[in-house]
């Protein structure tokens, strides 16, 4: 009787966590974030690189229960970030491919756990050069959490969603450090 | 009670009720401005009500399920975007009162609409999202009132791996939709 129940529940489980190849939602830019840059004094801005810095809480792809996530930018959560960074530069109108203040970077902690409770970090060095000039070298890292589920048809899915969030929560921290804003105005 | 109905009751709580949480945000890059028109020569202060930034919305799903995700959150950056390809600046306005002069205030109205063809997953095949846009000037009286009708399907290979596509799809046509209606809108260019 308990192996047929066992066999239910296993079905069951399978069935709300079985493993599905995920890609993590394009980026939608912050609009209050938008609204910082354009605020600020400072003329166009390029994007360079953004490298992975290997480790353990560095993901790729990211694992939910058995899913993966993956970046729709080429795979890479670097390049996500990089995207990120550019998308609101140009809603703000202030991204140009050649111009010489750029920011790049390299991204050291990118995970999700939704085991228990629902977090995620996301923890990345931020460079700004003028003319091959260092103006600003920091690290940034923000810990999020957020309500999960039981069932993995509801956990997944929020967890998937939740990914541009945290860069939006990131880039709001960046662009809240007044070294950053002084760095992209040199 | 019966081994069998024990886990049917857990089948019953597991599939039943459940609203499934997914997004209709749109692709900012794809937003591109129109080839061979000039920008409406005006400012545009977007306002959303404090009430419906965060407001959730339920709407059916496949299998009996439902899906829930929030209209206006998802789309703010897609206006915001939409309305920088037509008017010449876009700011966000916490008020509708607060806006400069010359400048016009648009407040969007999102009404959605899914269901699937889909009968053992939660995930809506297909999506409609009507986009409404308000315009009135800084003293607020009305300028126009402008709609757009966007749809988006998506077939059960492509919800595999993103759960939101068809409701995606369907943002992203009202929003391209709606650039063409604002653009072409010579009222807005006196």
């Amino acid at each position: 009787m308990y192996r047929r129940l066992l066999l239910i529940l296993s079905c069951l489980a399978f069935l709300f966590s079985s493993g599905c190849a995920l890609v993590a939602p394009k980026y939608s830019a912050s609009l209050e974030n938008v609204d910082k840059l354009k605020a600020a004094s400072f003329q166009s801005i390029s994007v360079g690189k953004f490298e992975v810095v290997p480790g353990k809480e560095n993901a790729n792809p990211i694992s939910l229960r058995g899913s993966s996530l993956t970046s729709p930018y080429d795979n890479s959560y670097a390049t996500y970030l990089a995207e990120a960074i550019k998308q609101e530069l140009s809603l703000a109108g202030k991204y140009a491919s050649d111009a010489q203040i750029e920011i790049s970077g390299a991204i050291r902690k990118n995970d999700i756990y939704i085991m228990g409770l629902a977090s995620g970090v996301i923890e990345a060095r931020f460079v700004v050069t003028r003319s091959g000039k260092i103006n600003y070298d920091q690290i940034k890292v923000i810990n999020d959490s957020w309500d999960s589920s039981l069932m993995g048809a509801v956990a997944i899915p929020r967890a998937q969603q939740r990914y541009p969030i945290m860069v939006q929560k990131l880039l709001a921290l960046l662009y809240a450090d007044a070294a950053f804003m002084d760095a992209l105005k040199q | 009670m019966k081994i069998t109905n024990f886990a049917a009751i857990i089948i019953f709580i597991a599939l039943s009720g459940c609203a499934h949480p997914m997004v209709i945000t749109s692709d900012i890059q794809a937003l591109k401005p129109t080839e061979n028109t000039t920008r409406v020569p005006k400012n545009v202060g977007l306002y959303i009500p404090p009430a419906k930034q965060d407001l959730q919305v339920t709407t059916p799903g496949g299998g009996g399920d439902r899906v829930s995700y929030h209209p206006y959150s998802d789309m703010k950056s897609g206006i915001y975007k939409m309305l920088s390809n037509v008017f010449m600046d876009v700011r966000l306005l916490n008020s509708a009162k607060v806006a400069p002069p010359n400048t016009y205030v648009i407040e969007p109205e999102i009404t959605t609409k899914s269901w699937s063809s889909g009968v053992f997953t939660w995930m809506a095949t297909d999506f409609t999202v009507q986009l409404t846009c308000k315009l009135s000037d800084a003293s607020g009286n009305s300028i126009g009132v402008y709609s757009a009708e966007g749809a988006g399907h998506a077939v059960f290979d492509e919800l595999k791996s993103d759960f939101s596509v068809a409701g995606e799809r369907a943002s992203q046509d009202a929003l391209q939709k709606m650039q063409v209606i604002l653009l072409n809108a010579p009222e807005l260019r006196r």
